[in-house]
């Protein structure tokens, strides 16, 4: 009985320091992204994916040469999106926003989001990579 | 060929269809598994932690057959007991592993860490084959044996070795330079991330976004 319960309550606590991490640990920040590299785009929503481990937003962005790049930007979990109460019906193809985050270390058009701002101002915290600085403009 | 089959597994298999016949984002079976809210963090877990006891039990045998660790005990009592806990771990892992797969297979297939776990596990694989075909014939004459022969510590240390890079391929698919977004020469050569970008650019035409 005594050795029932002991096992229970060393699940319990495994199970309280594993879950935290669980919606978070994918991999870092430092892994893909590069602090030193802040950027703040205007663009036009063009797809939406929420997905794990992290959701993938895609915005049309126009150059100052007047041609148009897609960039593509991590921007955290499903459960953490819909917990700021951001769902498809705020972000879908063809929305504005504002977007600030850190370029990826890969070169590409890619990036991680720190801050969305949605059409109407609503402003949104997101990104899910524990050693993530704070967004670069506030 | 085969991208464009796990595209539709991906994007449509279950999918909801708007009035002008086109897929509803995040609509299909693989989408809905992968969006989950606790579900596929609790696959992956199980996945993770199921690895302990696959992996712990083999490193044991193989330590055995290296003459490392449990010198004294004969190698088919470890093998005999521990077996059974191996294959139980390996069934979990193939069911977690393969659902998985399942919430993202696309972008799986098109992963360099992804094809190199796979081309690792075919190794090991081969290695058993070996060891139960050819190498553990004649295990009664060394079976008390503290340090087994040559050829019996060879197997051994392969395996340790393959199910480690099996593991260490397998951590790395989650980086994003082992994916076809901006890959350099060699990982866009070896995962084929022209044929990726084809298949994914063929099925976003049908996605209503």
């Amino acid at each position: 009985m005594f050795k029932t319960k002991s096992l229970l309550i060393a699940a319990a606590m495994a199970g309280a320091v594993a879950l935290p991490t669980a919606s978070s640990a994918h991999h870092a920040f430092a892994a893909e992204f590069d602090s030193s590299k802040p950027l703040v785009l205007n663009g036009v929503v063009t797809k939406v994916r929420f997905v794990n481990p992290h959701s993938w937003i895609y915005i049309d962005v126009r150059n100052k040469d007047g041609s148009v790049t897609n960039w593509g930007f991590e921007f955290g979990t499903p459960s953490s999106l819909r917990a700021s109460n951001v769902s498809r019906d705020d972000v879908h193809a063809g929305v504005p926003i504002r977007l600030a985050g850190y370029k990826a270390k890969n070169g590409g058009p890619f990036g991680y989001a720190t801050t969305i701002v949605l059409p109407g101002g609503r402003k949104v915290q997101t990104g899910s990579a524990p050693d993530a600085p704070p967004p670069p403009v506030s | 060929m085969i991208s464009d089959w796990l595209a539709e597994l991906q994007y449509r298999l279950g999918a909801t269809l708007d009035a002008s016949g086109k897929i509803v984002p995040d609509t299909s079976w693989s989408a809905q598994l992968l969006s989950s809210e606790r579900l596929w963090m609790m696959i992956e877990g199980t996945h993770l932690i199921t690895l302990m006891l696959f992996a712990g039990t083999i490193l044991f045998v193989d330590l055995r057959l290296l003459g490392i660790a449990l010198r004294t005990t004969p190698v088919s009592r470890i093998s005999d007991s521990l077996l059974p806990w191996t294959v139980g771990g390996f069934l979990v892992l193939l069911i977690t592993g393969s659902a998985l797969f399942f919430s993202n297979p696309l972008e799986y297939y098109h992963n360099l860490a992804f094809r190199l776990k796979l081309a690792f596990l075919l190794a090991a694989a081969l290695n058993i084959f070996w060891f139960h075909l050819r190498v553990q014939s004649n295990r009664p004459e060394w079976d008390t044996a503290e340090r087994p022969p040559a050829r019996v510590r060879a197997a051994g240390a392969t395996s340790i070795a393959l199910w480690f890079l099996v593991i260490f391929a397998g951590r790395y698919m989650a980086y994003d330079w082992v994916t076809c977004m901006n890959p350099g020469a060699f990982v866009s050569a070896v995962a084929q991330c022209a044929v990726h970008d084809a298949a994914l650019e063929k099925i976003d035409r049908e996605i209503a976004q």
